[in-house]
């Protein structure tokens, strides 16, 4: 069966890393009531791994990659909700928090992570910066998501991942989800100490690791 | 201490200057900052920025940022635990330093471990011997082993540590926190005497690194205040990553640059006693994101050139600049930490910087310092020196009665001349090696790093800094331990 022509140009726009035009197509697909598997598959998800591997192979640069990621993350936000109850859940690798803790302000590298995570296929719901302990705490009850990213670029900030999660141990949500730290001080070793089930040396190492907490 | 005299390179021209100033003007007035500060919102309403208290953002017309920047003493200094041993920031005066905040070491070893107190006492010790570094540092930030401890308590050992190991200029300045401002006054009032001996010759000044883009952090702002209200020098330096926090054309990340530095500027000298202008140093910490990787890249020829552009554009305004050079994303101190370094650091020295922060690192973001790496830098600082001292003219040196003397196919060796003037006239490196192959291969064929290594284990085992004060010592520990018990008991 060969591919309808808006399925090809959403794959287009996606990869043009053209978010208004992904979103537009997006919703013409919806009205032509156009198979949901088949659109995100072949319109943004599939488009979107070339993307990643050509940025992988130094083909494309980080712009580029974080365009189109946005250009899958409009189409997907627009799909997405359409998919009714009994279809089959397609989509999404899982489902990510991610922010930066209390009292630190830093967001590029936050963001580059969650650029990647989303062009690899992860929905990633991103809190911000500054982002008090209790907020976290709600969005994982509320949100229920697989992993939980947490960044900090100070040393002094640092000590906040670990409130964080002795926050979710005392909300006995610790056990629900999967929590993984970055930042440029952190370490293994850090991570090891405070109890965070994975750490992200850098973006792509990061991307790396969530797939390994989901086992995929 | 004079320094050497820089300037010699100019990147843009008084026109190219003036675009890049009224550019900030328009984006300080349109677009604005945001402050995490109601204090410092308030100043700058008082003052006549239009402030929107709810979203905490400040625009700030034309008029205002002229005012502040007239305002702004034109110059300071700064000294050491001895007095003889300062800093004069001023027109063409280049001074050279180590810097960064790393949170590793490069040991000597060749091993890459978390820093600890030993070696934050050891790298003063070598800044203190080295003779081409002119204001000390340890170039390690916070510790881990101390990441339990209160951040006033942490900053305070920091403060003495420095001051232990080096009577050379050591930037005793402080960061973050109005209450950390207000320790590092409490400890540098005890160095020096009280307040005013302060103002007149500080030992530091407060730092400053706007969030890009155009963020001024609540910690950092209020420290500034504290250092505003005392007429105590503060730095304003953007670290602008092109194409990631900031425009990807080096022209727009001077625009942006300029106008978050600005915006401090603007905001302590209104908060300023008119008695007491508190001096300012203008800084760029800024560079590219390396677009294939996603890290920053200050050792880039685009942070090069940042770097030049913004000392003259300090200069233009009137103000001390701050550059950053001898930065290197190579992970040891190889062929690329010797390209990157010495790149960055010959602009900005060139430029005339009068204040140059951070070698002795390796790494994006000079997360770890070595050992070698900081000798070594050493030795590129010194030759850098030689450039910029020039060549000198005179009758003696022009040499026309000493060339006769000699005559034609004769040599100069000999000559008392000769022996005078080599001393003068010729820097000679400590880690560098310029014996033929092979002479080198019978002493053991070292390279630079083995030499930086052998001269750091030396000056590790042999060198002694001054001792502090015996009373000085007891009186800084005493309000160490002050600090502790108010940041245990509250």
């Amino acid at each position: 069966m060969s591919i309808r022509s808006e399925i090809k140009e959403l794959a287009d726009a996606v990869v043009a890393g053209d978010v208004e035009k992904s979103e537009l197509i997006a919703k013409k697909c919806v009205e032509l009531k156009l198979n949901h598997l088949e659109v995100i598959n072949k319109g943004i998800i599939e488009p979107l791994r070339e993307i990643g591997d050509k940025f992988g192979r130094g083909e494309i640069f980080l712009s580029e990659l974080i365009m189109s990621a946005e250009a899958a993350k409009a189409a997907m936000e627009v799909i997405v909700p359409e998919i009714r109850k009994g279809e089959k859940k397609v989509g999404y690798l899982g489902r990510v928090v991610i922010g930066t803790v209390a009292g630190d302000i830093h967001d590029i590298g936050k963001n580059i992570v969650a650029a990647l995570l989303t062009a690899e296929g992860f929905e990633v719901i991103d809190l911000g910066v500054d982002v008090p302990t209790e907020k976290f705490i709600d969005k994982v009850r509320e949100l229920k998501p697989d992993i939980l990213g947490l960044s900090a670029l100070l040393t002094t900030t640092m000590p906040v991942q670990r409130e964080v999660i002795e926050a979710l141990k005392k909300a006995g949500l610790r056990d629900s989800v999967k929590v993984m730290v970055g930042g440029a001080p952190v370490t293994a070793e850090w991570a090891q100490e405070i109890g965070a089930d994975a750490y992200g040396a850098d973006a792509l190492d990061a991307v790396k690791k969530a797939k390994q907490l989901l086992g995929k | 201490m004079f320094g050497i005299k820089g300037g010699q390179i100019k990147v843009l021209s008084r026109d190219e200057l003036r675009d890049i100033h009224y550019a900030t003007l328009e984006v300080l007035y349109q677009t604005g900052v945001i402050i995490h500060s109601s204090d410092a919102l308030k100043v700058l309403e008082d003052a006549g920025a239009e402030v929107d208290f709810k979203n905490q953002r400040a625009r700030i017309p034309p008029h205002l940022v002229e005012e502040a920047l007239k305002k702004t003493p034109r110059c300071f200094r700064i000294r050491g635990r001895n007095p003889k041993k300062y800093c004069k920031f001023e027109g063409d005066r280049v001074y050279f330093s180590i810097a960064g905040n790393a949170t590793h070491v490069l040991d000597l070893d060749g091993k890459r471990r978390p820093a600890k107190i030993e070696d934050y006492e050891n790298f003063i010790k070598l800044s203190d011997a080295l003779e081409n570094i002119d204001v000390s540092g340890a170039g390690i930030g916070p510790l881990y082993e101390q990441i339990n401890l209160p951040e006033a308590v942490q900053a305070a050992w920091r403060y003495y540590w420095s001051i232990k190991n080096t009577d050379k200029p050591a930037k005793l300045g402080v960061g973050r926190h109005k209450q950390i401002a207000l320790d590092n006054l409490r400890m540098s009032c005890a160095v020096v005497g009280d307040l005013k001996r302060l103002r007149r010759t500080p030992l530091g000044w407060c730092h400053v690194n706007p969030t890009s883009p155009l963020i001024l952090s609540k910690e950092l702002i209020e420290a500034a205040l504290v250092f505003a209200r005392n007429g105590l020098p503060i730095h304003f330096g953007s670290e602008v990553l092109a194409s990631a926090t900031g425009p990807a054309t080096l022209a727009g990340v001077l625009v942006q640059q300029n106008a978050e530095n600005i915006s401090g500027i603007v905001v302590v000298q209104m908060a300023a006693d008119p008695k007491h202008r508190p001096p300012i140093l203008y800084g760029c910490v800024s560079g590219i994101l390396d677009q294939r990787t996603g890290i920053p890249a200050l050792g880039s020829p685009e942070a090069a050139l940042l770097n030049a552009a913004s000392v003259q554009l300090a200069k233009y305004y009137g103000l001390p600049s701050r550059a950053t050079g001898g930065y290197t994303e190579s992970k040891i101190p190889d062929i690329q930490a010797g390209y990157e370094s010495m790149m960055t650091l010959m602009m900005a020295a060139m430029a005339g910087a009068n204040f140059i922060y951070a070698s002795g690192g390796i790494e994006p973001g000079v997360a770890t310092i070595s050992y070698e790496k900081y000798v070594l830098d050493n030795d590129m600082i010194g030759m850098i020196k030689r450039i910029m001292k020039g060549i000198e003219i005179t009758d003696e040196t022009l040499a026309v009665d000493v060339i006769d003397e000699i005559g034609p196919g004769k040599h100069f060796l000999a000559h008392k001349h000769t022996r005078k003037w080599i001393r003068k006239e010729f820097y000679f490196p400590s880690t560098l090696d310029r014996k033929n192959y092979d002479r080198w291969i019978r002493e053991g064929a070292k390279e630079a790093r083995t030499l930086a290594k052998e001269r750091a284990i030396k000056i590790l085992r042999e060198h002694e800094p001054e001792p502090l004060d015996k009373d000085l010592e007891k009186e800084l520990l005493n309000i160490i331990k002050d600090i502790e018990k108010r940041e245990k008991g509250g």
